[in-house]
C-alpha cells in the first residue's frame, strides 16, 4: 500500500481468525497453566480493543443525542428543506447549507478526482517508470499540507482570479465575485486530487501484470491497454478512492470556510457567495450558547453529514468487497 | 537500533531543558503575592493573574491600549484579548471561558442576569462604501434609504442620486456587535440582506478597497480616506456628519456603548482592570487618544437596553 | 512492456495525442502543488530568517527552555543537512565521527544561540500591532503531537494485535473493523463537536491541550491501527513459527518476534499520525481554543488551553486586526511546512529502507 495514504481499515476480514488458531498452540504439548504475564498482556490487548469500540459509540451516541434532540426542537423538514438560516430569528432552514455542501464536493470530484484519475493512469501506464516515484513522492507531500494552508493559499491566489473569471461570465450586472461555489470546488478539487491520486496509483499497480502481458501480446498499445484492461480491472478501487476524495470534500472545514463567503441561503450562481454545513457550524459554534436551539440545530446539520458520510462508507465495503 | 541517536538527542534535550532554571523576572501566575511596582493615583494593587477577555473587535483597539499600561503597571498581571465578535463574548463570559465578555451591545435577557455591565466607552458606526465616480456625489443618505440598501430594496447607486453601478452589500458575520446595532437602529432589527460576510475588519476595509460598488457597516475607528463614509441626510435635509459632537448630542443615532460583562461582580485583577478602563484617569488621559472611542461621561443622551 | 504496437492502425493518431494531453495534464497537476509550495515558502521565508538577539532570561516562564530546544533542533537539522550534503566527500571514519558528534554538539550549539533566533519564531503573537510572532504555538503544536501520539499509540497497537493476533471469534474483529471504518469516515468537525460536549460542556473544564489531544488521537486511531495491522501480518509466518517452535508463549512471540519486526511500519504509522495533528485545525478550536496566553504560554499543564500553528493560521485570517496578516499567515504556513517536512525525513531515517 502507498505510504502515506490507505484505505481505513477495509480490507479482507476472512483470515483474521485463522491466524489467531494458526498460532494457538496446536498439538504441541502445551502449557497447561497460562502464564500470569500472558494473561495480562491479553486483557490489555482486549481492553484495548474494547476502548476503541466504546470511543466510537461514545462520539455517536454523543453527537447523536444532541442533535436528535435539535432535531426535535426545530423539526426535520425545515433542516433539510428550509431555505433560510437564520438561527438569531429562530429560523433553521438547512437546505443552503446541504445545498452547498453537495455542490462543492461534486465539484470538487469534477475538478480535482477526475484529473486525479487521469493522470494516476498516465504515470502507471504511459510514462517512463522512474515517473512514478518522483510523481508519488510529490503527492505524498501535497496530501499532508494542512487544509488551513490550502484555504488560505486560495484565499491569497485563488479568489482573486476567480473575481475576475466572474466578472468575465456575468459582467457587472449580478452580484458576483470570487468567495463562492466555484472557488470553493475548485480548492477542495485540488485538496483532494492527491489523495485520489494515491490511491488510484495503488489500484492500478495492483493490476496483475500478466494481464498487461496478456494485452501487449495481442498486439494493443499501451494506451489501449490502460483504457481498455487496467482501468477496467481496477475501476472497483478507484471508484472508492473518489467516494474517499468526495466524502473528503464535503466534510473539509476550515479551507472552505476561508473562500466560500458565507452567505446563509441559496447561491444565485455559481459565483454567489455560499456556505456549507461543516464551515457554518464552525461559524456558529463561536457564539453559540451550549444548550440553546441554535447549538442543538448544528448538531443535528452534523447529524445530516454524519448519515451522509456513513452511507458512503456502506457504498465502499460493498464495493471493496467484491475487489479482486 | 538506527533511532538510538535521535532518542538520546531528544532525551538530551529535555533534561537539559528541564535543568535551565534560569529566572524569569516575572513571577510564576497563580501566587497570591502582591506586587507594589508603580502604581499610578488611583490604581489598585493588583494580585498576580491572567484575565482573559474575548468577544467585540471594535472594543479590542481599546481594551489593548489599556492592557498595555495595565500589565505595565502591574507586574505579573496579564490580559489576553482575543476577538470573534461581541456575541462569542457573551457566549464565552457566560460560560466562564473568559473573565470578561467585550461587547457592542446590551446582554440578551436570558443573560441579564448573569451577568454586570460596565460600561467603557461610546463608538459611532458608519456605512462605509467603495470610493468611486459612481457616489463622488453620493455624501449622505437618509435613514430610510440607508434602510433600502441593506435590506436589498434599493441595488443601484443611482436610485441614491449617484451613477448606475450595481450596489454590493458585504455583511457582517451574524455574531458581530456591529451588525447588531448598525441592524437595530438602522432596519428595526438583523434585517439585512443575505449576502456574503466578511468579519474580519482589516479584510472587510480591503475588501470595501477592491470591490467596485460594495457597501458595508463599521466602527468609525476604521474609517479610512480610501473609503467613502456615507454621513446621514436628516429629515429636513440637512447633512449630519458621523462627529464626536453629533454623537454626543444625539444628533448622529448610529452609536453604541463599549461593554465589559462579568459573571457576577468581578474579583481579583479582573476588578482591578475593569476599574482600571472606567477610572476618570483611562477614561479622559488614555481613551480621547485611541482613535474612534468617545468617554461614557461625554454623552448627553442616554441609552438603554431597549435602545 | 514495450511491445511494438502497430502504429499504423486506425486511432493511433488520436491515441499519441490523448497520450500526450494527459501526460501534459498530469505535470500541470503536480505543476500546481509545487508552484504553490514555493510561493508559500518564498512568501514566509523573510519572517523565518529575521535573526534577532534576544534579552535573557526571558520574561516569559518557560521560554528560554523553550528557546534552547528550538536552538538546538535547529542547530541539529543544520548539521544534519550539512553532513548528507558532503557526505559522498568523506570516508566513512569521519563520517561516523561527525555523527557520534552531532549531538554534543548541537546540544552547545542550542545554548549559545537561544538568544540569537528569528523573532518570528519565539515571539508572542499580537492581536493588533505588526510583529507578531508564532513561539507559543510553535510548542502547543509539538506539545499536543507529543501528547496525541502517546494516546493514540498504546491504543491502537493494542487493538492492532487483538485483530491481527488474539481475535478469538470473528464477529469481534467485524465489531472492531466497523468501529474503525466509521471513526475513518467521520468528517473532522464532528470530532471537534464530540469534544466540545464532552470536555467544555458535560465535564466543564473549559479549553484544554488535553482535551485537543484526546480528540485527535482518536481521529488518528484508524490511521494507526490500520498500517500496525498491516505491518503485523507483513511478518514472515516462518519467523513466528520458529519462535512457537523454540517454546515461546504466542504472547511472548507476538512481542518480541512480530512487534519488532513490525517496527518501521509502525514508526511510519507514528508519523502520519503526528503529521495529521499538525494539518487539522477544526477539532482543536473547538476544544484547546483559540488563544495563548503570557502567564502559561510554555507551561506542560496539559489541561490549559492553546491555539496551535494551523489554529493560528485560520485565526489571523478570520478575525486577526493586526495589518501585517499576510505575513504572519505565510510564515505560519512556511513553519507547518518546515515542520511536517521535518518529521517525515526523521521518519525515514529512521525507519531505514523498507519493504512496501
Amino acid at each position: 500500500m502507498s505510504g502515506a495514504v490507505s484505505l481505513p481499515a477495509v480490507t479482507e476480514s476472512s483470515r483474521d481468525v485463522d491466524d489467531a488458531r494458526l498460532l494457538a498452540p496446536g498439538p504441541l504439548p502445551a502449557r497447561t497453566r497460562p502464564r500470569w504475564s500472558d494473561m495480562a498482556v491479553r486483557a490489555a490487548v482486549l481492553a484495548c480493543a474494547v476502548v476503541v469500540v466504546a470511543a466510537t459509540l461514545a462520539v455517536i451516541l454523543f453527537v447523536g443525542r444532541t442533535g436528535v434532540h435539535g432535531i426535535r426542537e426545530v423539526g426535520l423538514g425545515g433542516l433539510i428543506a428550509g431555505t433560510t438560516w437564520k438561527p438569531e430569528a429562530g429560523v433553521f432552514g438547512g437546505l443552503p447549507l446541504l445545498f452547498g455542501t453537495g455542490v462543492s464536493a461534486l465539484g470538487a470530484v469534477v475538478v480535482g478526482a477526475a484529473p486525479a484519475v487521469l493522470a494516476a493512469i498516465w504515470v502507471i501506464e504511459l510514462a517512463p517508470r522512474s515517473v512514478r516515484a518522483v510523481y508519488q513522492r510529490v503527492m505524498e507531500v501535497a496530501a499532508a499540507l494542512p487544509s488551513v494552508v490550502y484555504g488560505w493559499l486560495a484565499l491569497l491566489l485563488l479568489v482573486p482570479r476567480m473575481d475576475t473569471v466572474a466578472r468575465l461570465v456575468h459582467g457587472e450586472s449580478a452580484h458576483v465575485g470570487g468567495e463562492g461555489l466555484a472557488s470553493a470546488a475548485v480548492l477542495l478539487g485540488i485538496m483532494i486530487a492527491p489523495t485520489v491520486l494515491l490511491l488510484s496509483l495503488d489500484a492500478l499497480a495492483r493490476v496483475p501484470s500478466s494481464l498487461r502481458d496478456a494485452s501487449a501480446a495481442l498486439g494493443a498499445s499501451r494506451f489501449q491497454t490502460a483504457f481498455r484492461v487496467s482501468a477496467p480491472y481496477a475501476w472497483r478501487r478507484i471508484l472508492v478512492a473518489v467516494f474517499f476524495g468526495f466524502a473528503r470534500a464535503a466534510g473539509e472545514t476550515m479551507a472552505v470556510q476561508m473562500v466560500i463567503g458565507g452567505a446563509r441561503r441559496l447561491p444565485a450562481n455559481l459565483f454567489s457567495p455560499a456556505t456549507t454545513v461543516s464551515a457554518q457550524i464552525v461559524m456558529d459554534m463561536q457564539n453559540a450558547r451550549p444548550g440553546t436551539p441554535a447549538a442543538d440545530a448544528l448538531f443535528s446539520m452534523a447529524l445530516v453529514l454524519l448519515v451522509l458520510s456513513g452511507g458512503m462508507v456502506i457504498v465502499t465495503r460493498a464495493l471493496m468487497r467484491r475487489t479482486a | 537500533m538506527r533511532s538510538q541517536p535521535f532518542v538520546l538527542f531528544a532525551a538530551c534535550l529535555a533534561g537539559l531543558a528541564a535543568c535551565d532554571k534560569s529566572a524569569p523576572t516575572s513571577a510564576p501566575a497563580g501566587s497570591a503575592s502582591s506586587t507594589s511596582a508603580t502604581l499610578g493615583p488611583g490604581e489598585v494593587d493588583a494580585k498576580h493573574g491572567t484575565v482573559r477577555a474575548s468577544g467585540s473587535s471594535a472594543l479590542q483597539p481599546l481594551v489593548n491600549a489599556a492592557k498595555e499600561r495595565f500589565e505595565t503597571a502591574h507586574r505579573g498581571a496579564s490580559i489576553e484579548v482575543s476577538a470573534g465578535g461581541s456575541k462569542k463574548g457573551l457566549a464565552d463570559v457566560a460560560s466562564g471561558a473568559v473573565q470578561i465578555g467585550c461587547s457592542d451591545i446590551f446582554a440578551p435577557d436570558d443573560l441579564k442576569s448573569q451577568l454586570v455591565d460596565h460600561k467603557v466607552a461610546v463608538v459611532g458606526f458608519a456605512a462605509m462604501a467603495n470610493k468611486g465616480p459612481f457616489n463622488a456625489k453620493v455624501t449622505a443618505v437618509s435613514l430610510p434609504d440607508l434602510a433600502k440598501v441593506f435590506s436589498g430594496e434599493i441595488t443601484d447607486w443611482k436610485q441614491l442620486g449617484g451613477e448606475p453601478q450595481r450596489i454590493v452589500v458585504i455583511n457582517r458575520a451574524p455574531g458581530s456587535g456591529t451588525r447588531a446595532v448598525f441592524g437595530g437602529v438602522v432596519l428595526g432589527g438583523d434585517k439585512f440582506v443575505e449576502s456574503q460576510t466578511e468579519d474580519n475588519s482589516g479584510a472587510l476595509v480591503a475588501k470595501l478597497g477592491q470591490t467596485k460598488g460594495a457597501i458595508s457597516y463599521l466602527a468609525l475607528s476604521f474609517k479610512s480616506d480610501d473609503l467613502a463614509t456615507l454621513s446621514l441626510k436628516g429629515n429636513d435635509g440637512g447633512v449630519i456628519d458621523p462627529t464626536v459632537e453629533n454623537i454626543t448630542s444625539g444628533a448622529y443615532p448610529i452609536w453604541s456603548y463599549e461593554h465589559l460583562f462579568t459573571k457576577g461582580e468581578p474579583t481579583g485583577t479582573t476588578r482591578d482592570f475593569v476599574t482600571y478602563m472606567t477610572s476618570p484617569e483611562f477614561q479622559t488621559g488614555v481613551l480621547p487618544k485611541v482613535k474612534g472611542f468617545i468617554p461614557v461621561t461625554a454623552m448627553r443622551v442616554a441609552r438603554d437596553h431597549d435602545g | 512492456m514495450s511491445a511494438p504496437a502497430l502504429t499504423n492502425r486506425p486511432g493511433a493518431a488520436l491515441e499519441t495525442i490523448l497520450s500526450r494531453a494527459l501526460a501534459a495534464g498530469a505535470i500541470l497537476v503536480a505543476f500546481v502543488f509545487v508552484s504553490g509550495l514555493v510561493y508559500l515558502l518564498a512568501r514566509g521565508a523573510p519572517r523565518l530568517v529575521a535573526f534577532t538577539t534576544l534579552p535573557f532570561p526571558a520574561q516569559i516562564d518557560g521560554e528560554d527552555a523553550f528557546r534552547f530546544a528550538l536552538a538546538a533542533s535547529l542547530a541539529a537539522l543544520a548539521m544534519w543537512g550539512a553532513r548528507r550534503a558532503v557526505r559522498p566527500l568523506l570516508s566513512a571514519a569521519v563520517d561516523r565521527a561527525l555523527r557520534v558528534a552531532a549531538i554534543p554538539v548541537a546540544l552547545v550549539a542550542g545554548l549559545a544561540l537561544r538568544t540569537h533566533l528569528p523573532r518570528f519564531l519565539i515571539g508572542m503573537p499580537s492581536e493588533t500591532e505588526p510583529g507578531g510572532g508564532i513561539g507559543p504555538e510553535l510548542f502547543n503544536t509539538v506539545y499536543l503531537a507529543v501528547l496525541s501520539t502517546a494516546a493514540t499509540l498504546p491504543i491502537g497497537i493494542g487493538a492492532a494485535v487483538y485483530m491481527a493476533r488474539f481475535a478469538r471469534a470473528k464477529r469481534w474483529v467485524a465489531a472492531l473493523r466497523a468501529a474503525l471504518d466509521t471513526l475513518a469516515s467521520l468528517p473532522s468537525i464532528v470530532y471537534g463537536l464530540f469534544g466540545f460536549l464532552v470536555f467544555v460542556v458535560a465535564l466543564e473544564s473549559g479549553y484544554s491541550l488535553l482535551a485537543g489531544a484526546l480528540v485527535l488521537a482518536l481521529l488518528n486511531l484508524p490511521l494507526v491501527v490500520g498500517i500496525t495491522e498491516e505491518s503485523l501480518r507483513a511478518v514472515p509466518r516462518e519467523l513466528e513459527e520458529a519462535s512457537l517452535a523454540l517454546g515461546a508463549t504466542q504472547v511472548q512471540t507476538t512481542l518480541r518476534v512480530s512487534l519488532p519486526h513490525a517496527w518501521p511500519g509502525i514508526l511510519s504509522a507514528i508519523v502520519l499520525a503526528v503529521g495529521r495533528v499538525f494539518a487539522e485545525s477544526a477539532p482543536l478550536i473547538m476544544t484547546a481554543g483559540t488563544t495563548v496566553s503570557r502567564a502559561n504560554a510554555y507551561s506542560l499543564d496539559p489541561l490549559r488551553g492553546g491555539e496551535t500553528l494551523a489554529v493560528h493560521l485560520w485565526y489571523v485570517n478570520s478575525s486577526g486586526l493586526a495589518p501585517d496578516r499576510a505575513e504572519v499567515s505565510a510564515g505560519t504556513a512556511a513553519v507547518l511546512v518546515a515542520l511536517i517536512a521535518t518529521t517525515n525525513l526523521l521518519a525515514a531515517r529512521l525507519a531505514g529502507p523498507r519493504k512496501k
